[in-house]
């Protein structure tokens, strides 16, 4: 039985990341790899390539490290058990080592669909043109997680440094499953502005001999991949005409839609979902958030079933104290100026009404987040918000920030006492770009 | 399929030493597997080892300068862990390991060497090497690392032996392995 190595996904950074990610993995293939040629940003030495699965940032990982770092030559082992939110599997190194030096690493990952826990093997090295500060690393881990995996995350170790422009990773599904034919064609049977993107839906016709599915755009040649029935055809211009080609690929080739009807991409402001409260929950939770908009905006009316005028945020569960936030508040009399940093959530993302306030009074806000799935910048959010309560009020700005890169998948808000009272609603929307 | 085979070279007579020339451009990163035992009965400590030990040894575009290449070397023999590296020192990158002549009849080594990003013209080539060699009673495992300075594009890779070359039955092969042109997920 033959196997075969299939590239998936390439990127190849024309400028500095703080994460690389591969994402919507197809499920066609037996084992999964990824080769990394990569440099950090930073003046340290040696600085390891953290991985992990599915955005699970929770201590789901052990591994297993031998190292030997030259000059003195050290050769150590170490191990990690259930007490990181990655692997750190792999290794690179920044302006310290000799220009132009890449690392040279490679994961592989069997079995990566099934129902296993799930092993990891990495190797890695980075030379330098001296007798210290070369780096070379080997090590077994393991994800403590029988899901799937349907994405991996790359990091540099200690997360406030960044992967150059000219790294270089690629994902490759491995299958043992030999491919006699090209797959039939798909059928595409919708298009749909979403604002900055195209959403394609087609027909498989020939699902069990394809490894997964890629959309070209025309013009542009924009090409993503999926292994479901509908795709997402990234980075559109707007007011521009498309027409999209799905294609159904395996090792020796691809089968090709007819081209769709063309679509004018007209929407830059689209609905993602809206959640409306019932007096029963402090958190509102938007999860799996696309990442194909430019911005996110929030729009809300709020009431709380206790006393407190105040809405917190996180970012992707991520409670450490990267966040920081400062207000402006006028209330009809004297204005207030305030700040918290290294806070563990945005304490004020917006003003609400509570028990305190008059029946049937609202608070309401528009919270704007920027660039949210940038890779290279800390995120920003702004807000405009506050209460009108007929004798009193607050009307606010504030801005607030997010001291990480990686790029938001989720946004939880939660009361500052008691539930978020009924009538209350909540709208995400994506900006387009 | 993204690993495809470029070319096999099957050694014939001991001390032969080939040269892929005219490495195809169009792969993305290269890896040449080895297998491979060493003609001579002991060899001086060059690869890295013990005298029981030989090492192939690559070098790139016909260059011969010392200046431009680094190794680094990590191995284990069931007993002791020892590293070692040849700086600027060595008119070729040491990769991988092979038993000599005089140890178990018909065992090979078998180097396993990556070059990543092998035609760019903006990086040094970093090579990974994995290898290992068992003759029943004694053995090397080892990763290793090496550098050829230069940011040319590999067109040739020269295989030698530190000490003799390689031995009848040894098999040299050369892979392309293409990454992918999607751009977007």
């Amino acid at each position: 039985m033959s196997v075969s190595m299939y590239p998936i996904y390439t990127q190849t950074l024309a400028s500095s990341a703080g994460i690389v990610s591969f994402n919507n993995i197809p499920s066609g293939f037996d084992d999964l790899k990824v080769i990394i040629s990569a440099r950090n940003s930073d003046t340290v030495s040696a600085r390891g390539i953290t991985f992990r699965f599915n955005n699970d940032v929770s201590l789901s990982y052990s591994s297993t490290e031998l190292n030997m770092i030259s000059g003195p030559a050290t050769v150590s082992s170490s191990q990690f058990l259930g007490t990181n939110s990655f692997i750190n599997g792999l290794i690179h190194g920044g302006t310290n080592y000799t220009a132009n030096s890449f690392s040279n690493g490679i994961l592989d990952i069997p079995n990566y669909n099934g129902a296993n826990i799930k092993t990891t093997l990495s190797s890695g090295v980075m030379e330098n043109a001296s007798a210290t500060d070369s780096y070379m690393r080997l090590v077994s881990g393991i994800w403590n997680n029988t899901s799937p995996i349907t994405s991996i995350q790359f990091l540099p170790f200690g997360g406030t440094s960044s992967f150059v422009a000219g790294s270089t990773f690629t994902l490759y599904g491995i299958s043992n499953k030999y491919d006699t034919r090209i797959s039939n064609a798909p059928i595409i049977t919708s298009i749909t502005d979403i604002a900055g993107a195209a959403s394609i839906s087609f027909a498989e016709d020939d699902d069990s001999n394809t490894k997964n599915y890629s959309v070209v755009t025309n013009p542009t040649t924009v090409t993503n991949f999926t292994s479901k029935n509908t795709v997402t055809a990234t980075n559109l211009n707007l007011n521009t005409s498309y027409t999209f080609n799905v294609r159904a690929n395996n090792s020796l080739g691809a089968g090709i839609s007819k081209a769709s009807a063309s679509l004018t991409t007209y929407n830059n402001y689209a609905s993602i979902a809206t959640v409306s409260a019932n007096g029963n929950s402090n958190t509102i939770t938007f999860s799996n958030i696309p990442q194909h908009y430019k911005h996110l905006q929030i729009r809300y009316i709020s009431r709380l079933t206790a006393s407190g005028d105040q809405i917190r945020l996180n970012f992707n569960n991520d409670t450490s104290a990267e966040y920081s936030q400062h207000e402006l508040t006028g209330n009809g009399g004297s204005p207030y100026a305030g700040s918290n940093v290294n806070a563990t959530n945005i304490p004020i993302i917006g003003f609400t009404t509570g028990t305190t306030h008059s029946s049937n009074v609202f608070g309401g806000g528009i919270i704007d987040i920027f660039d949210y799935n940038s890779t290279f910048k800390h995120k920003t959010t702004r807000t405009t918000t506050g209460y009108d309560n007929n004798g009193s009020g607050l009307s606010s700005l504030f801005s607030g920030l997010w001291q990480s890169f990686a790029p938001v998948i989720s946004i939880t808000l939660t009361t500052q006492s008691g539930n978020f009272a009924g009538g209350s609603h909540f709208a995400l929307y994506g900006i387009g770009g | 399929m993204s690993m495809y085979p470029i070319a096999i070279y099957r050694v014939i007579n001991n001390n032969e030493e080939p040269t892929f020339s005219n490495i195809p451009q169009n792969f993305d990163h290269l890896q040449i597997r080895v297998l491979s035992r060493c003609p001579a009965s002991s060899v001086g400590l060059v690869a890295g080892f013990n005298s029981n030990f030989d090492a192939p040894y690559f070098r790139f575009n016909g260059d011969a300068t010392a200046a431009n290449y680094v190794t680094h070397n990590m191995y284990a023999d069931g007993a002791t862990i020892t590293t070692n590296s040849n700086i600027q020192t060595v008119t070729a990158a040491i990769t991988g390991v092979m038993p000599v002549n005089s140890l178990t009849a018909n065992a090979y080594g078998i180097s396993v060497v990556d070059i990543l990003d092998y035609s760019k013209t903006n990086k040094f080539k970093t090579i990974k090497t994995i290898a290992g060699s068992d003759v029943n009673g004694s053995g090397i495992m080892t990763i290793r690392s090496g550098m050829w300075m230069s940011t040319a594009a590999i067109s040739s890779i020269f295989v030698g032996g530190t000490a003799a070359g390689h031995a009848a039955g040894s098999i040299i092969t050369i892979y392309g392995i293409t990454t992918s042109n999607v751009t977007g997920a």
